[in-house]
């Protein structure tokens, strides 16, 4: 059993990621999709922080079909599929989050630029920083990756 | 209204009379005690009568001493009372009696050696007096509240329906020959608003519906006189002068040609408007999506040798029930080829990737290819009958395949989502329900 962390933007290069593990990783997989953002400034948004309406506000039904695509192809790898949500930009509190969550390897994209929105940033800095295990991934994506249709892209990518 | 005054009179009224009753009552029994006691007490009770107690009017009092065997028969002649009201008594309760105006209460009063009927009269001023004020305010109240209630509330109903009224009076405006009018909508909020932009919303269909309509006969009458024109010019041509036999050859032969175009239409257009009825059944099976791909692709091979088909399967699921769609054979095929084969045809034969997936609902087929692309303003058209987007002047084709393919896909309840960039390719995404199929079925 592999713990694995995709940092993510919700656009299809997660999931590719996602797809190159199951294809190359000889084991069970339990992944966890890192959305990084920081938090709003209002009082009443910190109040009522929860994580889960952080991911639900940004997730698209297109990148949860995605992920039910890549579980049904690897039923036996593909142990569970996860959220996260990364609030803080320091490598120290990545290093936190990894370890709390037991993570063996992170997942990141060669010379990829994070699709941000709203208050996403890119924590691909915090993460080489924190010194957990990285596995960079060179996807050889085309140049420009077609963000209309998230399925599509993956499928044939 | 209504029933609230009624209610108030009548616990009104009740109220009164047993008031009024008790009343009578009480002066009934000091009526006896003045009569029967002894001097210096009746005296006492006179004078509370006289100073402490309200004269009545008509008030008036009745002694009778009750012996064995009196049946009170002229008494009751003599007060027209009825017999009941002093038997009452002589048993040993309160009488009461309403005669018009005239209010009798009646009470048994024990001497030291005799017993006797004090009953005391007088005309009821509350009821003659009171309750018919009572009466008059509470209808008066009632017609003026009534009143008061039905003009508000036709001034209320008209100020909120009034934005109802104006969507009517504006829809009615609108018809056939004026259907590029629209309802004004406000930046507001509101149930209302959001009726108007709806209306808006079905009017932009009507009239794009309107348009295709024209665009279509006009596409049609195009696409069909073409051959017909090149057919007769030919075949004028031909008869002019004597001709060869190898120049009359050459004519029949592009006659043949353009005849044989004029039928491939014919035939699709035919196909078109069957697979456009939505009643007409089509034996439907159960199929395997990455069955129908392969059949496809065999198909293409045919038709078209140099293509450079390659079907992607690398994200299908293990378990095959996940890749059971229900539909007719026929019709998906030709819906899946024709979308197959236009992506070889405008990219001039590069690699088309056809994928396969599945989610736990939906089975997915996603055609990629890197051809010439569809002008982004274009996209809203390509599914009216003979479209052909600007772009594609050089490749031979009459605009008849994408529509027929989105009529097939909705039959079977799927969904077709093209995304494309000019010049850089064309991505079409067919999306199938799963058909969940029992257990056993696993080969």
């Amino acid at each position: 059993m592999r713990t694995i962390l995709i940092p993510t933007d919700f656009t299809s290069v997660p999931l590719l990621l996602l797809k190159h593990a199951a294809t190359s990783m000889n084991e069970e997989l339990d992944v966890i999709f890192m959305y990084s953002t920081t938090l709003s400034d209002s009082i009443t948004d910190l109040l009522f922080y929860s994580p889960k309406k952080i991911i639900a506000k940004v997730i698209s039904q297109d990148f949860s079909e995605g992920c039910i695509i890549m579980q049904n192809r690897y039923p036996d790898k593909i142990q569970s599929i996860r959220y996260e949500v990364f609030t803080s930009a320091h490598a120290n509190s990545f290093a936190m989050l990894a370890q709390a969550n037991n993570v063996d390897e992170v997942l990141l994209p060669m010379d990829y630029n994070f699709h941000l929105k709203h208050l996403a940033f890119d924590p691909t800095r915090y993460i080489i920083r924190s010194g957990v295990p990285v596995l960079e991934v060179d996807l050889r994506l085309p140049v420009r990756i077609s963000e209309h249709d998230l399925i599509a892209s993956l499928m044939t990518n | 209204m209504v029933v609230l005054s009624l209610t108030v009179y009548y616990f009104v009224t009740r109220y009164t009379f047993t008031d009024f009753y008790r009343r009578l009552e009480t002066r009934a029994m000091l009526a006896a005690r003045i009569t029967l006691e002894n001097e210096s007490s009746s005296n006492a009770y006179r004078e509370i009568r006289e100073q402490i107690l309200e004269k009545l009017p008509q008030e008036k009092d009745y002694l009778f001493a009750i012996e064995p065997g009196k049946t009170f028969l002229e008494e009751s002649r003599e007060l027209n009372l009825p017999v009941s009201f002093f038997t009452n008594i002589v048993n040993g309760n309160v009488s009461e009696y309403q005669k018009d105006n005239v209010f009798f209460a009646g009470a048994k009063y024990d001497d030291d050696t005799k017993s006797y009927i004090t009953i005391a009269s007088a005309e009821n001023y509350y009821y003659s007096n009171h309750l018919v004020t009572l009466k008059r305010i509470l209808l008066v109240a009632v017609i003026f509240v009534s009143v008061l209630v039905f003009s508000a509330s036709i001034v209320f109903s008209r100020y909120v329906f009034y934005p109802v009224s104006q969507i009517t009076s504006q829809v009615k405006e609108i018809g056939t020959q004026n259907l590029h009018l629209r309802l004004n909508s406000t930046s507001q909020n509101d149930a209302i608003n959001e009726l108007k932009n709806t209306f808006n919303n079905m009017l932009d269909r009507l009239e794009t519906s309107f348009a295709t309509q024209n665009n279509f006969i006009s596409n049609a009458s195009h696409e069909l006189g073409t051959p017909l024109t090149v057919i007769i010019g030919e075949a004028e041509v031909a008869l002019s002068k004597e001709r060869t036999t190898a120049e009359y050859k050459e004519a029949l032969t592009t006659v043949l040609h353009e005849a044989e175009r004029l039928e491939r239409i014919t035939k699709s257009l035919l196909f078109l408007a069957q697979t456009g009825f939505d009643g007409k059944k089509q034996k439907m099976e159960i199929l395997r999506a990455d069955q129908l791909l392969w059949d496809v692709k065999e198909t293409i091979d045919r038709l078209n040798p140099k293509n450079k088909v390659f079907i992607d399967l690398s994200l299908i699921p293990d378990n095959p029930l996940k890749l059971k769609i229900r539909g007719n054979a026929q019709l998906l095929h030709l819906a899946v080829s024709n979308i197959v084969n236009n992506a070889c045809k405008y990219s001039s034969n590069q690699p088309v990737q056809v994928s396969l997936a599945t989610t736990n609902n939906q089975v997915i087929i996603v055609v990629k290819d890197n051809g010439i692309g569809i002008p982004e303003g274009e996209l809203d058209y390509i599914y009216d009958p003979f479209f052909r987007a600007s772009n594609t002047k050089n490749f031979e084709g009459y605009g008849i395949g994408l529509p027929l393919a989105r009529n097939i896909m909705r039959q079977h309840l799927g969904e077709i989502v093209v995304t494309s960039i000019h010049g850089q390719g064309t991505t079409v995404r067919l999306t199938f329900p799963l058909e969940i199929v029992a257990g056993y079925f696993i080969s």
